[in-house]
């Protein structure tokens, strides 16, 4: 809390080229700031916008297509979503594009951030005589999804709305996740029971995204496991 | 087993992807839909998904009923014929094969129909690839309820038989929500009760039997939900953070015979072991109690003796000594609620066994029996099942405690409000 | 046949189920003389049918493949309730030889939904052809 208002954190994220600057630009107007992420030579983002008495913390995550962390954008992404643990993370979608970038969307509900998607481009999209049903593909990812035009400021107030909405509901919110088939799903269980066993890893990342991660042969959480006790253990049942 | 790696993972999220466009997005024009996708824009429909399903789940039920009918009159009559082979009952031997055996035993064994029915039926329906979905539409319903999605599978078991559904919460992660999908699994009706519902709702409800069945299916799911939802709010509860719901949309597929078969074949051969065993035993043990001390009739037997003392307790229900006795044994295995039935109208020297419930109880009445028998408590399989998996004796005291009480009202509910109804007509 | 054929296919179909199901349900009430019968749960089963058939009249009448969708769901709950209501016929048939039975009448065991069935077979057989083959 700063002086009786409520501030949330809200991290901006989404494919390269979807408008997300836009949307940035359109949420925090002239109250914002450039530096660099701590390290790196990457740039980062970050502003303020007031609604409805919140203050939202704003900050433009580089543009990613996916959360591997091969790339030091993807990994900038990943790294502030698990560190950090913002309130929202609003995934900035092109509604003309829309395959390539749900995928990222899959990654952030897997990574069990709460998600509030912002469906740009939505001009684009009906030039391509796309119709969008917003509420059953809201229902399916189990998120909000927002129409926008960021060039026209079009549905910006709702996704601000959406996002305190988000906020507030933050634990409550029911999530949806990609399921893998029987017997994917028996072996991310069993590496998923193991890490549950190690409290401190439990609490820290997801467990069954980091399950996943783990099968997927993600170098990058070796770092992560190395500090466990389990550590052998869960190598040994993720067969790695 | 082919190792995973990156790739494995990355291919199902496009096909999932594939999948939610096809049944949100119109318009894409250059992918062609497969039957799947059309199938999922209405099975999963934000409006049309639930309602689909329970008519589904209806047609089950009506399925499961109607056409189990003629074999079930078949086999009865050749129970009947059984029993009647050594002529009347007169010594205990001959009562035992003709009362206890064929009356008792040969009467559950009838049940063996709509069991197999039923489970033929929710067979098709799992091989078709399409429970999947239905989990999917309840579980956002269930979710808004209180409930958690990870309990839907074992809630679904539990219309088989609660006790493996009960073992199957494991695979539920936080412990409140384990606890409270343990506490209201027994609602979901059982396999087992079916026969209760099979036998009282073909005797006084003709036509709408079917209809009647069902209702007792919903019933005691809309009592799981809003126990869930008291349970939650009124036990100390862990705010922890509720796991995702894992959608697995796999893609139908003609249901394939030989495993529609198979399945039902082991479910009735999970019945058929059980009326060796405990059904058996318990008809004896009735049939015993029932008869002697010999000659003086079923009201002045032992079991006649304990009903009166139970009698008391239930009648304000409308039921009489005989349901008392029927439902204090099925304590032992629901099945005996109808066995100890078949024996005591049968003992007592009443024909055709659904005229006799009949003369014993009216539609209200046996509408609330039937409610009774879904809620009072669940067989002591399940019970010491339950003491396992929650390890606690208090738990397990609560649970029946809490559905002993809900049976008194829901079945007290049920005869008041069906009275007035009946009085007002 | 082109989308707006199926579309006036489907919503004719659509529209007798619903009818019949609005019946169904009136009978309850009202006591039933016609050969349609009272069933309240039947009709409101029916009613969801003619939901998901006019459900996707719209998209058909705007040539938009993904009206099919409703097209042959519809009629696949078409023929689960038709089979159903068949199978539950014969029962009855078995019934009335056993004797526990007083009769069999034709007119009240051919329910509505086994006809509205066989009306909907072309559509039906049409539908699943098309979806064997993808190119059309």
């Amino acid at each position: 809390m700063k002086g009786g208002k409520i501030v949330i954190r809200v991290a901006l994220i989404g494919n390269p080229n979807v408008g997300k600057t836009a949307i940035f630009n359109n949420l925090t107007g002239s109250r914002q700031h450039v530096g660099n992420w701590p390290g790196v030579t990457v740039e980062k983002k970050e502003g303020k916008c007031t609604h409805k008495e919140t203050e939202m913390e704003v900050v433009d995550l580089p543009g990613t297509y996916s959360l591997e962390a091969h790339a030091i954008d993807e990994r900038i992404a990943r790294d502030y979503i698990i560190d950090e643990k913002p309130d929202v993370v609003v995934d900035i979608v092109d509604a003309s594009n829309i395959e390539r970038n749900l995928y990222l969307t899959l990654l952030l509900l897997e990574l069990e951030a709460n998600v509030v998607i912002a469906l740009n481009k939505m001009d684009l999209a009906a030039s391509k005589k796309y119709e969008f049903d917003i509420k059953e593909l809201s229902l399916l990812l189990g998120v909000p999804v927002i129409p926008t035009v960021a060039k026209t400021q079009s549905g910006m107030d709702k996704l601000r709305d959406a996002v305190l909405d988000a906020a507030v509901r933050k634990d409550k919110h029911r999530k949806v996740t990609v399921g893998y088939g029987d017997d994917l799903e028996a072996r991310i269980k069993e590496v998923e029971d193991l890490i549950l066993t190690d409290t401190y890893l439990a609490n820290t990342y997801p467990p069954r995204w980091l399950a996943i991660r783990l099968l997927e042969r993600d170098d990058s959480v070796m770092d992560w496991i190395s500090l466990s006790p389990k550590r052998d253990q869960i190598l040994e049942v993720a067969r790695w | 087993m082919v190792d995973v790696n990156a790739d494995t993972f990355a291919e199902a999220r496009y096909k999932a992807i594939d999948h939610i466009l096809h049944t949100s997005l119109a318009g894409r024009g250059h992918h062609a839909l497969t039957t799947s996708d059309m199938l999922d824009r209405v099975f999963l429909h934000k409006r049309l998904g639930i309602p689909v399903f329970l008519s589904l789940m209806w047609a089950t039920f009506q399925f499961a009923f109607a056409v189990s009918e003629p074999f079930m009159v078949m086999l009865e009559s050749v129970f009947g014929w059984l029993g009647g082979l050594f002529g009347e009952p007169l010594t205990p031997l001959i009562s035992l094969w003709a009362d206890g055996i064929c009356g008792g035993l040969g009467f559950v064994l009838v049940f063996i129909f709509p069991i197999m029915f039923l489970f033929i039926a929710l067979a098709i329906l799992e091989d078709s690839g399409y429970l999947p979905r239905a989990a999917f539409v309840m579980d956002r319903l269930m979710y808004r309820l209180g409930l958690h999605g990870r309990s839907f599978i074992p809630m679904l078991m539990g219309f088989g038989c609660n006790l493996p559904a009960i073992m199957a919460t494991r695979s539920i992660d936080g412990e409140r929500d384990r606890l409270i999908t343990i506490l209201i699994n027994p609602l979901m009706s059982c396999g087992a009760r079916l026969p209760v519902y099979v036998l009282i709702a073909g005797a006084l409800f003709g036509a709408y039997a079917g209809s009647a069945i069902f209702s007792m299916y919903v019933l005691g799911i809309v009592l799981a939900i809003i126990m869930a939802l008291l349970f939650r709010k009124f036990i100390p509860s862990l705010r922890g953070k509720p796991a995702p719901f894992i959608m697995e949309l796999p893609p139908y597929h003609r249901p394939d015979v030989k495993s529609v078969l198979l399945y039902m074949w082991s479910r009735a051969v999970i019945f058929l072991k059980k009326a060796g065993t405990i059904l058996l035993g318990g008809a004896l043990v009735l049939w015993f109690m029932a008869s002697f001390p010999w000659g003086r009739g079923v009201e002045s037997s032992y079991v006649g003796m304990l009903g009166h003392i139970l009698e008391p307790l239930v009648s304000p229900l409308g039921f009489d000594w005989m349901a008392a006795i029927a439902l204090f044994f099925g304590f032992l295995a629901k099945e005996i609620v109808v066995e100890t039935l078949g024996i005591l109208y049968g003992v007592g020297g009443s024909g055709a066994i659904t005229g006799a419930v009949a003369t014993h109880m009216t539609p209200v009445t046996g509408l609330a029996f039937m409610a009774f028998t879904l809620i009072y408590l669940p067989c002591l399989a399940t019970v010491g099942i339950v003491k396992a998996e929650t390890g606690s004796w208090k738990w397990t005291g609560f649970m029946v405690l809490y559905q002993l009480v809900l049976a008194y009202v829901v079945a007290g509910i049920i005869v008041v409000v069906g009275n007035f109804i009946i009085g007002v007509l | 046949m082109d989308f707006k054929n199926i579309g006036l296919y489907t919503a004719l179909i659509g529209a007798i189920t619903a009818i019949v199901g609005i019946f169904e349900i009136l009978f309850v009430f009202t006591g039933s003389e016609l050969w349609i019968p009272a069933d309240l749960f039947g009709g409101l089963a029916l009613l969801v049918i003619a939901a998901v058939y006019l459900s996707g009249i719209g998209e058909l009448f705007t040539k938009k493949e993904e009206g099919l969708s409703f097209a042959l769901t519809g009629t696949i709950l078409t023929m689960v309730f038709g089979i159903l209501y068949t199978l539950m016929a014969g029962a009855d048939w078995l019934m009335y030889t056993l004797g526990e039975a007083d009769e069999f009448l034709i007119i009240s065991e051919l329910r509505p939904e086994i006809l509205i069935s066989i009306a909907a077979l072309p559509l039906t057989i049409y539908l699943f052809k098309r979806k064997s083959s993808p190119t059309e």
